[in-house]
């Protein structure tokens, strides 16, 4: 029986109500009468020769009892499963497809995952119901879910068993099923699937093959495809570095799920340098004794002055700076081999060279940059060169960014970033043409647009007392800040050429004291020399945001080799292992490769996981044919229960 | 009082009857009863033999011709009775239902009536507490029975009574020369068994009247009842009860009370004693000419 309203048994409330009532009722008529003589005599006869009326109270408040909790079922609505429906036989069978599935138990000679296991029930399941002329709905839960057949009935059952045979046969490169991801599963996009099977039938059964256990199954039948304990699994959750006292300490977290595992712990450290020459790796192993689900960090000092074993480290062996660091174990038996293995990258920042020419170096450039380079140390290793006066040349090569101010150059480099400020006369090549200085007085500033260099900045409250207008510009130009409406500010930014020239200068301003300053040359970084990705490990299926310097960006690595042309691009990358990014500057001047690594979601190796609630929802409209009603009978039952106590009700009054 | 049955056409009614005692019974000279010893009456009753020292002048001298014997002729003897009435005037009497003791009041007038109206001496006694009030004296004669009896009708019925103590303390019990009545419900713990046998041993003709209102008889009261005792102090004297009135305690309450008026009644014929019970919604005539024609008492 089911309780289609269940919140009808607050109902039941009313037996507390009934249960005072009886307590604090007094009800008593007083009666004045001229003796209770007769009265307290007949007391002895009523007790020798009546003792059954106790009973009858008794039953009298067991049946008001009765009819409280009738009416609160009835307020709940009863009903019980129409069995025609029930004969529909329809089933809704979802496969987890998640790194987890891809758990093999210990000592599994076939190497028989829970993704095969689970293809094997649904096999099984596609056999009863197209014996029973059923109709089955098979869905691939993985990083999205692909719904493989739809409410077909037994005519389809060739291509169902074709299909599921393959599901089950196909590997990757790493003889993993293909069909399984290194990835979650979209377990809620599968169960919205599901519930479109549901909607149009209440009555089919939803089926979810998984190896994670949840509490509160949301009308799911959870069938477990895990082993329990004949299943353990070894995983390094996560490797960071931390440059301590010069040195680096690099910390990994591992884990043993399902049971106590004793494991050895493989550190290789590439000290390679950009652009240097490769030194011999650092490698340490260690051994730890690791128990069930309890997240051990292991920390390798590589500033000690003893290995792990005992021995003295050699000075070689102090990392300062490192191209990758890669965490490894391997435990036999272990029932996922993919998440055994992280490499951290980012371990040695690229140098930024910067040069600062101006015939009277501004302070607030100064200031500015040097706030910057501090800001954006962990992402680069800025270099500033000052340029004063006159009596040097400010270079036109072999510098990331260039700042003129006052003199410009009498050509524009061409293997960085250029930013001329306050130009007395621009070169010809750029073919921007000035005006004649405005008179001194008070011009606001205006952006006329959004655009990048003026994030986070508020233009129309700086102004200037005096500039120079910019009066044409050739086409790839775009204006940035306007002053009277004519350009005052503005960028180029192209894959050979990065230029942005800003013509008043910043004694003649209120910029550089106010804090748009700061955040202007911050976002000449971030404009003209963005990063190509924010972090150095990422998981499967996770959307990574790629930016370019460069016109294009390739990436290889996990069976990809992609070529991207437009920025910022999102890149859902589905195989672990490292890949690699790499663009070409300023026409072939310059090359920049970079690292990073995709890892199995942490929370995939965690073959025992136990999540709270079904995602998703498969909450079944209930139309009132696929129920029969109860209410009827309990209706009946109340009658019934009403009589008896207006029966009990006279025979106890008189 | 409310209700009240002393008039004169209830007493007009009465003059036809005469309460009917015992015969053994002494009495005092001047009455209208007849007893078994003989007296100067000119009714005739028996001869005996002359023994010396009887009056000469009773000697029969036609059977002295006859038998040549001397005999004396006997004649019946008349006394007067003292009736003495000895009303319960408790609450449970009045308080609760008037016309229980105007009823009451009017079953003793009834009897004193008969008795001034046959020329006995009659005594009202009102029992309150434990002590039997004589207000109106002894009363001889109509004038001072309708003097007195103008006065019944303003008793106070109240408190409780305790109907052996009243007639042990009475000062004027006599002895053997009356009827003794007792009108009361009876619903009392007090011990009127010792007070009937008091009033047997002192040869006194006993009557126990047992006035009950229809709603005593026959409660017709029922679910959860907190009855008020009329004698009660307060609400939280011992007398009063909260009892949930069913059927089967209706029940037990006709038994119980049944079994008490058997009770009454089989002790009164164990001591000579006479024993009615009557119902107020009875007319107080019926009783008069059916019960008390019934047990004897009156003629």
């Amino acid at each position: 029986m089911s309780l289609l309203i269940p919140l009808g048994l607050l109902g039941l409330l009313g037996l507390a109500v009934l249960l005072i009532i009886y307590i604090i009722k007094p009800n008593y008529q007083q009666k004045l009468v001229s003796s209770t003589f007769i009265w307290k005599l007949s007391l002895k006869y009523k007790k020798k020769r009546i003792p059954i009326n106790k009973l009858r109270n008794l039953l009298l408040l067991l049946c008001q009892i009765l009819i409280l909790i009738l009416l609160a079922f009835i307020l709940a609505q009863p009903a019980v499963v129409d069995k025609g429906m029930k004969r529909d036989n329809e089933k809704v069978a979802v496969i987890d497809a998640s790194a987890s599935m891809l758990a093999v138990a210990q000592y599994d000679e076939e190497k028989y995952t829970r993704f095969e296991r689970a293809v094997d029930e649904v096999i099984e399941l596609a056999n009863e119901t197209f014996e029973k002329d059923g109709t089955l709905t098979i869905i691939l839960a993985g990083a999205e879910p692909e719904t493989l057949f739809f409410r077909v009935k037994s005519d389809a059952q060739s291509e169902v068993f074709s299909k599921l045979a393959e599901l089950k046969s196909a590997r990757d490169e790493s003889f993993n099923p293909a069909y399984c991801t290194y990835g979650s599963a979209d377990i809620a996009g599968a169960m919205a699937v599901a519930e479109t099977v549901t909607v149009a039938n209440p009555m089919a059964e939803v089926l979810l093959y998984t190896g994670k256990t949840y509490l509160n199954k949301n009308g799911v039948n959870v069938v477990d495809m895990s082993r329990g304990a004949e299943e353990i699994n070894v995983a390094i959750l996560d490797v960071r570095a931390v440059l301590e006292e010069g040195y680096y300490t690099f910390y990994a977290d591992v884990v043993s799920y399902g049971g106590n595992s004793e494991v050895d712990i493989d550190w290789l450290i590439n000290v390679s340098v950009y652009g240097g020459v490769d030194a011999e790796p650092v490698r340490e192993k260690m051994h730890k004794y690791l128990y069930k689900d309890e997240v051990t960090t292991v920390v390798f000092d590589t500033n000690s002055k003893k290995r792990a074993d005992g021995s003295d480290r050699p000075v070689t062996d102090y990392v300062y700076e490192y191209f990758s660091a890669t965490a490894s174990t391997s435990v036999k038996g272990d029932a996922i081999a993919e998440d055994n293995s992280v490499t951290l990258y980012g371990g040695v920042k690229p140098m930024l060279k910067v040069q600062y020419a101006s015939i009277s170096p501004n302070i607030f450039f100064s200031s500015a940059l040097m706030s910057i380079a501090n800001a954006l140390r962990n992402r680069w290793d800025v270099d500033i060169d000052e340029v004063r006066g006159t009596s040097d040349t400010p270079k036109t090569n072999g510098y990331d960014l260039y700042i003129f101010e006052h003199r410009m150059p009498a050509s524009v480099p061409t293997d960085g970033v250029v930013i001329l400020v306050n130009p007395t006369g621009l070169p010809n090549e750029l073919g921007v043409m000035l005006g004649s200085a405005a008179a001194k007085g008070t011009y606001n500033l205006l952006a006329p647009e959004a655009h990048p260099l003026v994030n986070f900045m508020n233009v129309n409250k700086l102004s200037v007392s005096t500039y120079t207008p910019i009066n044409t510009y050739p086409e790839g130009f775009t204006p940035v800040m306007l002053c009277e409406g004519r350009p005052v500010v503005i960028s180029k930014n192209t894959a050979d050429e990065k230029i942005a020239i800003m013509t008043f200068s910043l004694n003649y301003s209120d910029i550089a004291v106010t804090f748009e300053f700061p955040t202007f040359i911050y976002n000449i970084f971030e404009y003209f020399i963005p990063s190509t990705f924010t972090q150095f490990i990422f998981e499967v299926n996770d959307s990574i945001t790629l930016k370019a310097r460069g016109a294009s960006l390739d990436v290889t690595g996990g069976g990809v080799k992609n070529t991207y042309t437009e920025f910022p691009t999102e890149l859902t990358l589905t195989q672990i292992g490292t890949y690699t990014t790499s663009q070409t500057l300023f026409g072939g001047i310059s090359t920049i490769t970079e690292n990073f690594f995709v890892q199995m979601p942490p929370v995939e190796s965690n073959i025992g996981l136990v999540i709270d609630v079904m995602p998703g929802s498969v909450v079944k409209p209930i139309p009132s044919t696929t129920y029969d009603d109860l209410l009827i009978y309990f209706a009946a039952a109340l009658v019934l229960l009403l009589f008896i106590e207006w029966w009990l009700q006279s025979r106890s009054r008189i | 009082m409310a209700v009240s049955y002393l008039n004169d056409d209830f007493f007009s009614r009465l003059e036809t009857l005469a309460l009917n005692l015992r015969s053994d019974l002494a009495g005092f000279f001047g009455g209208k009863h007849f007893v078994k010893t003989y007296g100067q009456t000119v009714e005739f009753a028996d001869y005996r033999e002359y023994v010396l020292g009887d009056d000469i002048r009773r000697i029969d001298w036609n059977l002295f011709s006859r038998f040549e014997k001397f005999f004396i002729k006997l004649f019946t003897d008349e006394r007067q009775m003292h009736i003495q009435i000895m009303l319960d005037c408790s609450a449970s009497m009045g308080r609760a239902n008037p016309q229980k003791s105007a009823y009451s009041v009017g079953v003793a007038a009834a009897l004193g009536f008969l008795a001034v109206h046959n020329t006995d001496k009659l005594s009202v006694n009102l029992i309150k507490g434990g002590f039997a009030e004589n207000p109106f004296g002894t009363i001889v004669g109509k004038n001072s029975f309708f003097r007195a009896i103008r006065q019944l009708d303003n008793i106070d019925f109240s408190g409780e009574s305790d109907i052996c103590s009243a007639v042990l303390n009475s000062q004027n019990t006599g002895s053997n020369d009356g009827l003794t009545v007792i009108i009361s419900d009876f619903f009392t713990d007090s011990d009127w068994k010792k007070a009937i046998d008091y009033l047997v041993y002192k040869k006194r003709q006993v009557l126990l009247v047992q006035v009950l209102t229809p709603e005593e008889v026959d409660p017709t009261y029922d679910g959860r009842v907190n009855m008020i005792d009329s004698e009660a102090e307060d609400e939280m004297d011992a007398r009063n009860m909260k009892v949930r009135i069913t059927r089967s305690m209706q029940s037990a309450y006709a038994q119980a009370l049944a079994d008490y008026r058997d009770e009454l009644r089989s002790f009164c014929h164990s001591r000579g004693a006479e024993f009615i019970s009557v119902v107020t919604d009875r007319p107080i005539e019926n009783v008069l000419f059916e019960e008390l024609l019934k047990v004897g008492i009156m003629e």
